[in-house]
């Protein structure tokens, strides 16, 4: 896994994504507020402007155009100072008294506020000023006032907004690259973290485990998620090497046993009528072979949760009564009383034809090693400890109560019994076959005999068997 | 009966043509799914032999070309994938009996006969007889030489299965799958039981007997000649 450019992409895009949202979020601020301050300033300064007009209306007009062009007169000897303008007009040539000696052409002569630019026109005060705020006034006698104040404070505060604007978006998209990267950095820093797990374990130590902080974020539920995974998969891997090293073990055995016998054949080149008894031999040497193969493969396939697909509900009543059915005339045969106690209407979610091929695997074993006496197979539901109990008891010799673990692991066949035919693979399978179930395998002495019992869980197989 | 085996081993489907042919049957065998299926959906077979894994066009798309194209030949599955899913995705996809290998060679042919004579839809005549032997399916009810026997469920569903298949070998696999529908082989010869104690109720106290044991192979319901 080489770091190149590309490796970084989430990274750059998170730091991207942060940095454009800061810009966004701090610019529409911004411009929000110059606007909105620009308005309130000329709201304001229209209000100022209207008030004066009136003013000069209600007051002086009243005693005359005269008093008016004496008050205003006045003002404008005052007001040059303070950048007000005045403009009393008979029409757009003749000024009565003003500012200016002319009307502007840009004014209109009609009521309404106006702003007006004043390039190379005189400034009442100063050079400054670039645009006068103006509210024309049409007076009863058809003469126009003009009363208007330049706005050189009103753009001097735009000007300073701008500047503060620019400082702050400024700052805001530099505290965003910082901040951006270093969030970006911390986040990937665990992404990292389990790259580098998996590295490690493509690289041989596949113990490594990603670390879990206190208290844990989302990360860490990912992350136990993750480690759960490498976990099953650890243990399948293992159990998967199990199977490849009983295999080896089991069938090299007769297949040198094989090999040898057709050797010494071959060295020992005997009579015509020996080579059927070598192939009579051979065959069911390999057909013992195969069989262990299958069971194997089978056990192997059931212990790595392959079967999963196939769990339907399984009237297990009938299940047990057709077992029973089938083996009862052998067992009488065999001189054994096989006896069945079967609860009615006992249902389990479960794959049918391996929950038979267990039931019978146990009836085949008490029948095998019972030898004698009675074989009761119990099928019951325990509604006290939410369970189904199916056993199956002989009164054999039993098994020391030492071995009891022992002879569920897979080829584990007692000392004395392995004179007689059988892998040995009964017991795992039916053990696989439980684990599957989310069902306990017990083993009880009964002195004498032995009983068998699978507890399946009510209800487990809603949950699919419970076999992760 | 004439056979087509679509196998890609060619120890196995030569053992096969030989065996078939010593039988009396009629065998040849292809190695290629591809030209397997070109054959059998131009020439009549009276069953076909198809394995699993295949150059070129596995077994079951053979199947569910020759299906689609509306053959109905039955068609016999082998393969070395014998766990009961395999078995259940080999019927579904159209195949009609499945063998797992390795197989004895009886047990191929008895179900080769089954497949070959198995009646094409409808489920068969509603009154089973052999000589003086008489089984009603709907009444459930089995008469030898006018006389009533009573027969358990079970044993029942065996001589139904051993009617129906009457004068050829059927197999204790055979009868395990479609009585009991067990598709594994326990260790215990039990079906042998079960048909001792039939015999005892159909064939006891009656002139000849007409179910025998077929050594090596199985069973057979037939008149003795």
């Amino acid at each position: 896994m080489k770091k190149t450019e590309s490796t970084h992409r989430i990274r750059n895009r998170l730091w991207l994504a942060s940095v454009a949202l800061a810009l966004t979020v701090t610019g529409v601020a911004l411009v929000i507020i110059a606007w909105w301050s620009a308005e309130f300033v000329r709201d304001d300064l229209d209000e100022e402007l209207d008030a004066e007009a009136l003013e000069l209306i209600e007051g002086p007009l009243r005693e005359g155009p005269e008093a008016l062009a004496i008050e205003l007169r006045r003002r404008i000897f005052e007001a040059d100072s303070l950048g007000h303008v005045y403009l009393y007009a008979e029409s757009r040539k003749t000024i009565i008294e003003g500012s200016w000696s002319t009307w502007p052409e840009d004014l209109e002569q009609v009521q309404a506020f106006q702003t007006l630019g004043l390039e190379g026109m005189l400034s009442p005060r100063s050079g400054l000023a670039r645009q006068v705020r103006i509210v024309v006034r049409t007076l009863p006698s058809g003469r126009h006032l003009a009363v208007g104040q330049d706005m050189t404070e009103h753009l001097r505060l735009g000007e300073g907004l701008r500047g503060a604007a620019l400082l702050a978006l400024g700052l805001s998209f530099a505290l965003a690259m910082a901040g951006g990267l270093l969030v970006s950095r911390g986040l990937l820093a665990r992404v990292e973290g389990m790259r580098s797990v998996v590295a490690g374990i493509l690289g041989g130590r596949r113990d490594s485990r990603v670390p879990l902080t206190i208290p844990p974020d989302e990360f860490d539920l990912l992350a136990t998620h993750f480690n759960h995974l490498l976990d099953e998969n650890q243990s399948l891997l293992q159990r998967m090497r199990d199977v490849t090293d009983e295999v080896a073990h089991d069938l090299r055995t007769p297949l040198a046993r094989m090999r040898a016998r057709i050797e010494a054949q071959q060295t020992f080149a005997g009579q015509p009528g020996q080579y059927d008894e070598l192939l009579h031999e051979l065959r069911s040497e390999l057909d013992r072979v195969l069989e262990t193969f299958n069971a194997l493969l089978h056990i192997a396939k059931i212990e790595t949760g392959r079967v999963q697909e196939e769990m339907v509900s399984v009237d297990m009543s009938a299940l047990v009564e057709d077992a029973c059915e089938l083996y009862e005339p052998a067992a009488e045969e065999a001189g054994l009383d096989l006896r069945s106690r079967v609860d009615p209407g006992i249902r389990l979610n479960g794959n049918r034809h391996l929950l038979a091929q267990a039931l019978t695997n146990l009836i085949e074993n008490a029948l095998k090693y019972a030898g004698r006496g009675v074989v009761s197979i119990l099928l019951c539901e325990d509604q006290e400890e939410d369970r189904v109990r199916l056993s199956v008891s002989d009164q054999g010799p039993g098994i020391p109560e030492a071995e009891h673990e022992r002879v569920i692991q897979r080829f584990a066949r007692l000392e004395s019994a392995r004179s007689r035919p059988g892998a040995g693979l009964g017991l795992a399978f039916v053990s696989a076959v439980a684990d599957l179930h989310g069902a306990n395998l017990r083993l009880e002495e009964m002195s004498p005999g032995l009983r068998i019992s699978l507890e399946f869980p009510l209800g487990a197989g809603d949950i699919g068997g419970e076999a992760n | 009966m004439k056979v087509l085996i679509i196998e890609d081993d060619p120890v196995t489907s030569g053992y096969l043509v030989k065996a078939l042919g010593e039988s009396g049957h009629n065998a040849e065998a292809l190695a290629d799914g591809a030209q397997g299926l070109q054959r059998a959906s131009n020439e009549d077979y009276d069953v076909l032999v198809i394995d699993r894994m295949l150059p070129s066009m596995d077994g079951l798309t053979v199947i569910e070309n020759l299906r689609s194209e509306g053959h109905g030949t039955p068609v016999l599955i082998v393969s070395a994938l014998g766990e009961v899913d395999d078995r259940v995705r080999g019927l579904r996809s159209g195949g009609d009996d499945y063998l797992v290998k390795p197989f004895a060679f009886a047990e191929l042919l008895a179900r080769l006969e089954a497949l070959s004579r198995r009646p094409q839809g409808g489920s068969g005549p509603t009154q089973l007889s052999l000589a003086d032997l008489e089984l009603d399916p709907l009444a459930r009810s089995v008469k030898r030489a006018g006389q009533k026997i009573e027969l358990k469920p079970r044993e029942f569903q065996i001589l139904e299965y051993l009617m129906r298949h009457a004068g050829h070998v059927v197999t204790r696999t055979m009868l395990l799958e479609a009585v009991w529908d067990y598709h594994f082989d326990p260790e215990t010869n039990v079906i042998d039981v079960h048909i001792s104690r039939l015999r005892q109720k159909v064939d006891k106290g009656f002139g000849s007997p007409l179910l025998h044991t077929v050594r090596g192979a199985g069973y057979i319901l037939r008149e003795e000649d």
